[in-house]
């Protein structure tokens, strides 16, 4: 058994940073990995470098690099698994106080207005944060997260409408167009043509992108722009 | 992921967390080459551990708080010795029994469909 030399350690460091692993933890586990190679399988009259060159393959497919982007989506796999835990919290969260909210409201329950503001707040500061993240990070195209992103928006934008809308707070009706607006007008031209281009059943992409449509519709018609804007 | 000379890795593919909970949970702390020796050693050969695999893993195994590391230092080296957390403890425990009720399951589905290729015969 061979014993390495501080400078054969110098070489090998530099080696493998020179191959692209830059987490310090993982650079020296496959540091102590490779002299203990070299300690137990060179031969005395092996040539360290060759020797070196030639274990290196074994260590990955096509670059060594891969060890560490391995390690790093591995990694974050497991940050969001917390986050999307965390997220499925708060939307029920949300939700049981949502509907509290309305319970209360409708049998003239004193709470009403707190469960409300409580539940969209708890949505608005905590949830939609962890959503956006959530879509940022997924390995998706980039019009398929700007999809999704302005549907998030567009929910958003209404519920916080509606909770102004309930609590009689100024606002209430821009939000509520907006998010609305934002739907016919941007979300569901958008959602369409991602449909057609990346699903290959093109025919129910069509059928959500009309049903959508008929949503934002439905909830327009619910305006009364003349009283509320004062058209 | 392996390299398994004796079998495809997609037969063994998924497997290998289990394996490394395993090992530690048997031998206490470990490093990452005696993991791989180990797993060959108690395979005869069959089952074979890539680096480019047990990395990845046991990194992301330390991250999610199912292992800790000590470190000892071999000359100017740094050795990083895993063990299993309390919390690794019970991952550890039910994967292995989760794995082992898939393979009882496993061996009933082909003993079923022996048994019916038998009454096709018969």
């Amino acid at each position: 058994m061979v014993s390495l030399t501080d400078e054969q350690v110098d070489f090998i460091q530099k080696e493998i940073e020179s191959h692209g692993i830059s987490l310090p933890d993982l650079q020296a586990n496959l540091i102590d990995h490779m002299c203990t190679i070299i300690e137990n399988e060179m031969s005395e009259n092996d040539d360290f470098r060759s020797f070196f060159y030639s274990i290196l393959p074994r260590f990955f497919h096509d670059n060594l690099h891969e060890i560490e982007m391995e390690t790093i989506q591995l990694i974050h796999q497991q940050k969001f698994k917390h986050m999307k835990k965390a997220l499925n919290y708060v939307l029920a969260l949300s939700t049981i106080l949502l509907v509290t909210g309305v319970i209360f409201k409708i049998f003239h329950l004193p709470g009403a207005a707190a469960c409300f503001v409580a539940g969209t707040g708890i949505s608005v500061l905590a949830g939609f944060p962890l959503l956006l993240i959530l879509l940022y990070k997924q390995p998706i195209s980039l019009i398929q997260k700007g999809v999704d992103f302005l549907g998030t928006l567009n929910v958003l934008l209404f519920s916080v409408g509606c909770l102004f809308k309930v609590m009689h707070w100024p606002l209430a009706t821009i939000l509520m167009l907006s998010g609305i607006s934002l739907h016919c007008l941007v979300y569901v031209p958008l959602y369409f043509y991602q449909q057609r281009r990346t699903n290959l059943d093109k025919w129910r992409g069509t059928l959500n992108s009309f049903l959508f449509l008929l949503l934002g519709i439905m909830l327009f018609m619910l305006f009364n722009l003349k009283v509320q804007l004062g058209w | 992921m392996y390299i398994c000379p004796m079998y495809s890795s997609e037969l063994i593919k998924g497997t290998l967390r289990t394996i490394v909970l395993n090992l530690l949970k048997e031998n206490g702390r470990m490093y990452g080459y005696e993991i791989t020796q180990r797993v060959k050693e108690l395979t005869d050969d069959k089952i074979q551990i890539t680096e480019g695999a047990l990395y990845p893993l046991l990194h992301a195994l330390e991250a999610s708080e199912d292992l800790e590391t000590e470190v000892e230092f071999i000359g100017k080296r740094q050795r990083k010795y895993y063990r299993l957390t309390k919390q690794g403890k019970a991952t550890s425990k039910k994967k292995i029994d989760e794995l082992r009720e898939f393979m009882e399951t496993l061996q009933i589905l082909l003993d079923a469909n022996k048994g019916t290729t038998h009454g096709l015969i018969n």
